[in-house]
């Protein structure tokens, strides 16, 4: 299950970077077929987050051409995402997960620093 | 391009959003999710249903309903205007073919054009049937002398029984695939339809004190 | 709201909109209502009394000052040649239109200066057209919204009467246009009070809808099943309220007067005053049996003793007639009364005791009123607009109120889309020439019930020219009626025969020309150069206020990592954006809350590195290096997540130790 250091893994890293955010495998799958429909190739998936909507914050996903200067890169599951400066503290250690619900369908993020939703769920504050 | 109801959905066709290829019959883009403009179909076709005069009429609502409830121009609001447009001419579309599928009168006569037959309800049409044209008259000078309510109830009474005679006899034309006496009868419903909106317009008239 | 993956730059704001909520207006003869559906729950907005309704009352001053509301009401007695009320009446009306209305406005109309315009209101020293005076309450809604949700509103929803047709329709949207609102959706009222319900209660099944405002009568006959909202039927009156029964007691009043030996005749002020007291009247006479007025003008004093049978068999005939429109939706959709689940009341003419008491014995129910029918409208137009913004599943479907036409020869009507088509629609019709070698149509698009052009109303004139001369009857001419879901008209026209298409696509326009509403627009820029600046203000604002937020939540975390130095800096800057906030600089604010994201951006960063740091050290070295090592992972196959989303579930504020 969880994946102990077998065969090539004796190529220890330094000191390994720990990863921003986790990414569930469901929504690698998805922004991995999202990519591949995009129709042009791409780094990745940029997170960022804007300060606009009912209470404040909200987390934008757009597909990235490249890789900002100052963005935080992410590897999971086969896919990149890149993590906006501005976006940084906010998203430390939450869960990018995808989810199928009768009427739509979208990725979502489980946010431990975060303290109150406005009704719509777009918006949060820290 | 004519294309025969329900026909013809299998070739592929090309999304006018991602020119990803997808059915004819899709509603929706399996690509990009756009949704697509509607096909040519009437409105048996559009709505699932084979071309028989007895419908089921819960089953039309709740399809109708839910194909509404993907199709509305309100579940687009976010979308490009473009998609937006087309999601509106498929709700007419289904509205179009939820009114037709609904009614009697406009079932009837789909069901005689797609026969390969013209509608006896068409525009300029004169009644032919000279016992419906005699009957016609008839109650047509009944309901110009009715000065009371319970007169005009009385019309309206027999309009509405003569509605539900014409639509089963309807249904037993069509089920013995005896065109000509749909045809017919088709005539007289729609006549009757007629004289039942004047029945109405009378008795506003009276109730309004109008005379 | 679940998140797509965008292009990039293409990320649709928040609510549809980087405006924020949009709001439910039930813009009323009468009274106004605001709500707004952000959370859970719908709202109602209210003044600091409570109060939810606003008279739809607008008052001119002579500095040409605008007050809405209970103020402007209140100046109806002192200052009656000063305001404005009722105005929904004229909305789409032209001056010929009004005979009906027979002197029952308390204010001068005057004739629009091209023919069949809308009409015009004399007041103050201003000429001003009824979608102005509209306008002006909307904006009056539009600030009480944005005053209570401290942000911006541009988007609403706006209900009218099912009633309404297609002029009295273009001209609310025009009026909110010109409040700075787009209109989202107009709804027709009943139909927002059915979703009120609906989405409020939980209610299904088969619903009538008894609208009984103070202009219109609306009825609605709606099936409310998981969500959708199908209208099955609407009938109504656009020219029947509760105004009219104050006219009839202010009538009696005024006869009384006359019998009384009084000679004073009333003017247009001291009428208005008449109708004031009449309200009080009415109002009274819904929980007391009987009471005594006393009414002044002109020095001379009457009284008048009324009764509520008195009243009731005054009102009667009135009620009558709403009562056969009823049974004509029930007819056109084909049900008896008694299958109906639930009868809603909407409108404060139906706190009257009579409506209820002939309302149950119509449908063997009692009528519902668990949501006030002065606010349900406007929960519902909130609820729409919550729909509407955030793609939700309730959906409503609607039908046409008033069957549309052509005239044909001999002013007959010859009906393109019948009333209670379900839209939007779009339908067809063949017409062709009546001369040989005709090469024009006139197009004349009538809409109501009648068979005769005379008694419908007129949309608009329109002409197909280039039609190829053929003989008289050979040309086919196909005119496409489509109407869309806010229930307004486009008509188009095509000659079919010779494959020479001759095309025209136009909106009827209800008599207010494009270019005064070009001029309106342009007056109320000064309105919309203040709403910018009030909204660009706001903007920094909230965004100062997030910032310092989160710089105190920062330095109270880890307060530590910020150097003495850097610590003082960014508090100094915080004092200033908070005295600056205060004040309505908004590029000032901009620059110091700039100023402070740059001063703290080291501070930040080392933020970041301890957080990081922080996870690693929480956990056991195989749960990391499972997480972070591609290739490890790639050995491990595909099964790791468990463990991986174990081990980057960081705390915000990591362990000190």
């Amino acid at each position: 299950m969880d994946g102990s250091l077998k065969g090539n893994g004796g190529k220890t890293m330094a000191r390994p970077r720990p990863q921003a955010i986790n990414v569930t495998e469901r929504a690698a799958e998805r922004v991995k077929a999202l990519l591949a429909s995009r129709g042009k190739p791409s780094f990745g998936v940029r997170i960022g987050i804007r300060t606009k909507g009912c209470s404040g914050l909200s987390y934008t996903l757009e597909f990235a051409d490249e890789k900002g200067p100052l963005d935080e890169m992410v590897e999971a599951h086969g896919v990149t995402l890149l993590i906006d400066p501005k976006a940084t503290m906010f998203i430390l250690g939450t869960e990018m997960d995808y989810v199928e619900e009768k009427l739509q369908s979208g990725f979502v993020f489980t946010n431990p620093n975060e303290k109150g939703r406005c009704g719509c769920g777009e918006s949060f504050h820290v | 391009m004519t294309e025969a109801a329900g026909g013809d959905s299998g070739a592929p066709h090309a999304c006018w959003s991602c020119h990803g290829p997808i059915t004819a019959a899709a509603l929706f883009c399996h690509v990009c999710g756009a949704v697509q403009p509607p096909r040519p179909l009437d409105a048996f076709a559009r709505l699932g249903f084979p071309g028989r005069f007895e419908v089921d009429a819960a089953e039309i609502d709740k399809r109708y309903r839910g194909l509404q409830q993907r199709l509305h121009p309100d579940r687009f609001t976010k979308r490009s205007p473009r998609e937006r447009a087309i999601a509106e001419s498929q709700a007419m579309s289904l509205n179009d073919a939820y009114e037709t599928l609904k009614d009697p009168l406009k079932r009837a006569a789909l069901l005689l054009e797609r026969a390969g037959r013209s509608s006896p309800i068409g525009e300029n049409r004169t009644i032919q049937d000279p016992a419906l044209l005699m009957e016609a008259m008839e109650v047509r000078e009944a309901l110009a002398a009715a000065t009371d309510l319970a007169a005009v109830e009385a019309i309206g009474k027999r309009a509405a029984a003569e509605d539900r005679r014409c639509i089963e006899a309807l249904g037993a034309a069509f089920g013995a695939g005896e065109l000509d006496k749909a045809s017919r009868q088709l005539t007289a419903l729609k006549y009757w339809r007629k004289l039942a909106e004047e029945i109405r317009g009378r008795r506003a008239a009276i109730a309004h004190g109008a005379g | 709201m679940l998140l797509q993956i965008h292009e990039p730059g293409q990320t649709p704001t928040p609510h549809a909109t980087e405006r924020g909520v949009a709001i439910g207006i039930d813009l009323g003869t009468t009274n106004s209502v605001v709500a707004i559906a952000a959370g859970e729950t719908p709202e109602v907005l209210r003044d600091e009394n409570g109060k939810a309704l606003v008279p739809s009352v607008v008052a001119y001053g002579e500095d040409g000052s605008v007050e809405v509301g209970e103020g402007a009401r209140r100046r109806l007695l002192d200052d009656p040649g000063a305001v404005v009320g009722s105005i929904k009446r004229l909305m789409g009306r032209a001056a010929g239109e009004l005979k009906h209305l027979g002197g029952t406005l308390p204010y001068e109309v005057e004739p629009a200066d091209d023919q069949g315009g809308m009409v015009r209101i004399r007041v103050q020293d201003r000429r001003l057209s009824p979608v102005e005076v509209s306008a002006d309450i909307l904006r009056a809604l539009r600030a009480r919204a944005e005053t209570s949700l401290g942000q911006t509103v541009t988007e609403a929803v706006v209900t009218v009467p099912a009633y309404f047709d297609d002029a009295a329709r273009s001209a609310t949207k025009d009026a909110a246009r010109l409040a700075g609102l787009t209109v989202l959706r107009l709804v027709n009222e009943p139909t927002a009070a059915a979703l009120a319900y609906g989405l409020d209660k939980g209610a299904e099944g088969l619903y009538a809808i008894y609208d009984l405002g103070g202009g219109t009568f609306d009825i609605s006959l709606l099936r409310l099943e998981k969500g959708v909202f199908q209208v099955l039927a609407t009938g109504g009156d656009a020219a029947l309220g509760g105004d009219d029964f104050d006219h009839l007691i202010a009538e009696r009043f005024l006869a009384e007067r006359k019998a009384q030996g009084l000679v004073h005749r009333p003017s247009i002020g001291e009428a208005k005053q008449v109708l004031a007291a009449v309200r009080l009247a009415k109002e009274c006479l819904s929980t007391q049996e009987r009471g005594e007025w006393r009414i002044e003008l002109g020095g001379e004093t009457s009284r008048h003793a009324l009764d509520r049978a008195t009243v009731e068999s005054l009102i009667r005939p009135l009620l009558a007639r709403t009562l056969s429109i009823t049974q004509s939706a029930l007819e056109d959709a084909g049900f008896r009364p008694t299958e109906v689940q639930g009868v809603v009341l909407v409108g404060g003419s139906t706190r009257l005791p009579l409506v209820r008491r002939e309302l149950g014995t119509l449908f063997g129910r009692e009528p519902l009123a668990d949501i006030d029918p002065d606010e349900v409208v406007a929960v519902g137009a909130a609820l729409q607009a919550r729909a509407l913004t955030r793609g939700e599943g309730t959906l409503l479907l609607d039908v046409t109120p008033l069957s549309l036409g052509i005239e044909t020869m001999g002013g007959i009507v010859e009906k393109v889309i019948p009333r209670n088509s379900p839209i939007p629609v779009a339908m067809a019709q063949e017409f062709t020439t009546y001369q040989d070698g005709q090469t024009g149509m006139l197009l004349h698009v009538v809409q109501g019930e009648r068979e005769t052009v005379a008694e419908c109303r007129s949309l608009g004139r329109f002409e197909l020219k280039g039609i190829p001369p053929l003989t008289a009857g050979a040309a086919r001419i196909r005119v496409t009626f489509a109407v869309d879901a806010d229930g307004l008209l486009t008509v188009s026209a095509e000659e079919k025969t010779t494959g020479v298409s001759a095309a025209i696509e136009v909106k009827p326009s209800y008599g207010l020309g494009e270019d005064e509403m070009a001029r309106m627009l342009r007056e109320s820029m000064e309105h919309a150069q203040e709403d910018m600046e009030r909204r660009l203000l706001i903007e920094a604002r909230v965004e100062a206020e997030r910032v310092l937020l989160a710089l105190a939540a920062a330095l109270k975390a880890e307060g530590e990592l910020a150097t003495p130095e850097e610590r003082a800096q960014l508090q100094n800057l915080a004092h200033e954006i908070r005295k600056a906030a205060a004040g309505a600089d908004r590029d000032l604010i901009n620059g110091l809350v700039e100023r402070l994201e740059e001063t703290g951006r080291p501070f930040a960063q080392r933020r970041v590195d301890r957080a990081l740091q922080g996870a690693l050290a929480g956990h056991r070295l195989d749960e990391v290096e499972a997480d972070m090592a591609p290739d490890a992972r790639a050995a491990a196959g595909s099964g790791s997540s468990g463990a991986a989303r174990t081990s980057s579930r960081v705390p915000a504020a990591p362990r000190n130790d």
